[in-house]
């Protein structure tokens, strides 16, 4: 057998999601060697198409580099399944089709009677993943929601906040590349059965399940001890110094994790042994984490004066666990992902040349990845439509007509 | 004590896990939920660290009694075996001859201690899948630095916009709650594997899989790391997210009425108060513009109604909106249990704890862990016989020699 082919050559996945969650699982199906064919409305496009981060002289309804982001090693094309010649169309695709994924709101794949049962009826064998907010059940499964109103919804800002105060909220996209991560083993895991039994199946995964299942303990401590946990800042159970600490300039930040004697010894060294790292209060690692906040406050004092990514470099070779608070532009600037070339650059007309992330693992001996740019809206019509459905060009020009197709 | 399970995705798996605290167990927990037999490998006498983590059932601590620990373990068998020492390792070699994955948790400089790189593995076994989750991977110029949950979510990008819409910019960026980083690289961990086991399918050989605990975290942050590669720019902490919670009776209430027509919904959900039409109100920019005012004129409407009130009236309008719910009422919740989300999860005092169940809902081949996690040690005597057939003579020469 030859050791270059892809891992998932062969599977082909139709694939109806869009914004977050759904692309970011087909974008890893596809670079894992997947056939990825997404399918947008022809007048009703990936909304992240254009927004939110725009690229100059692009169409901004077209392309953006939020979605060249999320949909790379995808071909294109374009079926408006509300109607029905879109409909049957949509069917036809499914019909050759290995798996159907898709992450729209509660009822638009419904409405379009394009579940599991429709697909099911062209082709016995077919996999769904569906991804949605509480899930495809449930007297709430049609509420609407965007992504960051899941941390509420879960439970997950209750836990997260400064000690002792009320709760917080997460910053940024967090439950939607976390359910895309979630969709994409889902896929590869229905896949791997069906290899074996011959079966297709339904999967069905809500964000809201995924993000409880982050944080278990915090479910268990009430469950079985009742109790009902709240913020706790940067700390851990045990451990100190273990938070965030001022450094020079603005916004800059540091991390340090003292979990156990070598590495408060560590810290010492780099300190400089003052006086007052010898202080009683701070002799051994319950010590410290009674007295965590003289102790906190002591070493803000000294990280205010220290550039942070320098001073993690020094303590990380002294032994003490230590973090910059990095922004994305550090993340883009850092040695260590550059040289795990955890940024691959691709190229395409309108973007010139600019990175994608890759898979966040490496496999060796591999292969690792198939990477392309994300598709123009419709770029792959003519290759889905006539090369794999066989249509005829009268048929796509009817199509076209009616715009049940770009 | 064997059952009739339900046929898994992984039935007949084999995965020898050396894998300690959270990242590593629980790429081998998901995967024991997929029916594979997961046996854990613990070192004689303190067991994985989680052992010593709470919270603890019933708030009495002991090594069996960590729920933590107890969740990412469940469905695993335990063996005790001082890889320190050759003989210990031996028997790893030997056990690892007929399995298919070997899950690694911890930090490289323990993986190089213990000699059990890929490059040896492989050729004790080339189809073994070695699947190694370390804090900065295998390659790379911090391989050798320490992680762990803070360290991961403070560079990964994550802390830098938590919490969201910043108020006190003195301080500090905050890591989530829970340990989000690491639970997201033993969720990749499993990921890669079943990478890997298309892989070998395709390949006819196994692979080594290179997790960092960094990397998966690090790629939720793709939309500031984009933004960068296209248009530099100093980013702003909090900048990335304004906080969406409001304050209701008995709690907040998160609310995000995106769009203009979901902005109109809420504005007649709250009795079309007239300072909705005030132009600074007006459209999505002047909103945006006038944050503070605004979100003090919501919080007086939200302020008279329970936040599952709130959350019903809004939601009925089709604004999103959920109530900010803690554990508790996670579990209360309607949506939740009609879900059966929360299933009975055995612990090895024979209790039942209600836990959060798998990620996903299969219709058929997601078994979900059967058995409660193993008490330190539990399974070495019989699996030892069973796989390598050790005699009773040569286990009890291993146990004095400290080996099992």
């Amino acid at each position: 057998m030859s050791g270059t082919r892809l891992p998932l050559e062969g599977i082909t996945i139709a694939d109806f999601s869009w914004v977050l969650a759904g692309p970011r699982a087909t974008e890893y199906l596809g670079a894992m060697g997947a056939r990825i064919i997404k399918i947008e409305g022809p007048y009703r496009p990936d909304q992240f198409r254009s927004s939110p981060i725009e690229i100059p002289g692009a169409d901004s309804e077209k392309y953006s580099a939020t979605f060249w982001s999320l949909n790379y090693s995808k071909l294109g094309c374009t079926i408006d399944f509300t109607q029905p010649k879109g409909r049957e169309l949509a069917l036809k695709l499914a019909a050759v089709c290995d798996v159907v994924i898709e992450n729209y709101a509660y009822g638009v794949m419904e409405k379009a009677r394009l579940t599991y049962e429709d697909f099911r009826q062209v082709n016995p064998e077919i996999i769904m993943v569906a991804g949605s907010a509480l899930g495809k059940t449930g007297p709430s499964k049609a509420h609407v929601t965007y992504g960051a109103l899941l941390h509420a919804f879960s439970g997950l800002n209750s836990v997260t906040g400064y000690e002792g105060e009320p709760s917080g909220t997460l910053g940024g996209t967090f439950t939607d590349p976390l359910t895309g991560a979630t969709l994409a083993l889902a896929v590869l895991a229905a896949v791997w059965r069906r290899r074996r039994t011959g079966r297709g199946q339904f999967v069905d995964a809500a964000m809201s399940e995924t993000t409880i299942n982050q944080f278990p303990e915090a479910f268990l401590d009430y469950t079985v001890n009742g109790r009902v946990g709240g913020p706790q800042g940067n700390s851990e159970a045990s451990g100190a110094p273990h938070g965030c600490y001022p450094c020079r300039g603005e916004n800059r930040w540091i991390a340090i994790a003292v979990r156990n004697q070598p590495q408060w010894e560590a810290l010492c060294g780099v300190l400089g042994d003052p006086e007052w790292t010898r202080d009683p209060r701070f002799t051994d690692q319950y010590q410290r984490w009674c007295h965590r906040a003289a102790l906190g406050a002591l070493v803000a004092g000294w990280t205010q004066q220290q550039d942070a990514i320098d001073l993690m470099h020094r303590l990380q070779r002294a032994g003490v666990p230590a973090g910059a608070t990095y922004h994305s532009g550090d993340v883009l600037a850092d040695a260590h992902h550059r040289a795990r070339g955890f940024l691959v650059p691709l190229e395409q007309e309108i973007v010139g040349r600019k990175p994608v992330l890759r898979l966040p693992w490496l496999l060796d001996p591999g292969p690792n990845g198939n990477y392309f740019p994300a598709p123009l809206l419709g770029q792959h019509n003519d290759f889905v439509f006539r090369e794999i459905l066989g249509l005829s060009a009268p048929e796509l020009e009817e199509l076209r007509a009616g715009k049940v197709i770009l | 004590m064997t059952q009739a399970e339900p046929e898994g995705v992984l039935t007949g798996l084999q995965v020898m896990e050396v894998a300690d605290f959270v990242a590593g167990p629980y790429a081998g927990r998901m995967l024991a939920e997929f029916g594979a037999e997961v046996i854990k490998i613990e070192p004689p006498g303190r067991g994985d660290s989680a052992r010593r983590v709470g919270p603890f059932a019933h708030d009495a601590p002991g090594l069996d009694t960590s729920l933590l620990f107890n969740y990412l373990n469940a469905g695993k068998l335990g063996v005790t075996l001082d890889l320190s020492c050759a003989s210990g390792r031996a028997l790893l070699l030997r056990l690892l001859e007929t399995a298919d994955v070997f899950l690694y948790g911890g930090s490289v400089q323990e993986l190089e201690r213990l000699g059990l790189g890929y490059g040896h593995l492989s050729r004790v076994n080339p189809r073994l899948i070695g699947c190694y989750v370390t804090p900065f991977g295998l390659k790379g110029p911090y391989r050798e630095y320490q992680g762990g949950e803070l360290v991961a979510s403070h560079l990964s990008g994550l802390a830098f916009d938590t919490p969201g819409g910043v108020n006190d910019p003195e301080k500090p960026p905050l890591k989530p709650g829970g340990r989000q980083a690491l639970m997201i690289a033993g969720l990749y961990g499993c990921l890669a594997t079943f990478h890997a086991l298309f892989a070998r399918e395709a390949a006819g050989q196994g692979q080594e899989v290179d997790v960092s605990e960094l990397e998966p975290v690090t790629s939720f942050q793709f939309g500031g790391i984009t933004r960068q590669a296209f248009a530099p720019q100093t980013p702003v902490r909090g900048e990335a997210q304004a906080s969406p919670l409001y304050r209701a009776q008995d709690g907040d209430v998160a609310i995000n009425p995106m769009q203009e027509y979901m902005w109109q919904a809420m504005v007649q959900v709250m009795g079309n108060p007239a300072w909705a039409s005030q132009p600074e109100f007006t459209g999505r920019a002047n909103r945006a513009a006038n944050r503070k005012a605004l979100r003090d004129l919501v919080d007086q409407w939200t302020q008279q109604y329970p936040k599952e009130e709130v959350y019903q009236r809004l939601q009925g309008a089709r604004v999103p909106a959920f109530p900010n719910n803690t554990v508790a009422d996670v579990v209360a919740s309607p949506q939740v249990q009609s879900r059966d989300f929360f299933q009975p999860m055995p612990l090895p005092s024979g209790e039942r704890a209600l836990a959060p169940g798998p990620r996903y809902k299969f219709m058929e081949g997601l078994p979900g862990v059967g058995r409660p996690a193993p008490r330190l040690g539990e399974h070495t005597v019989t699996l030892l016989q069973a796989r390598l057939g050790l005699s009773q003579q040569e286990l009890i020469q291993l146990f004095q020699q400290g080996v099992v």
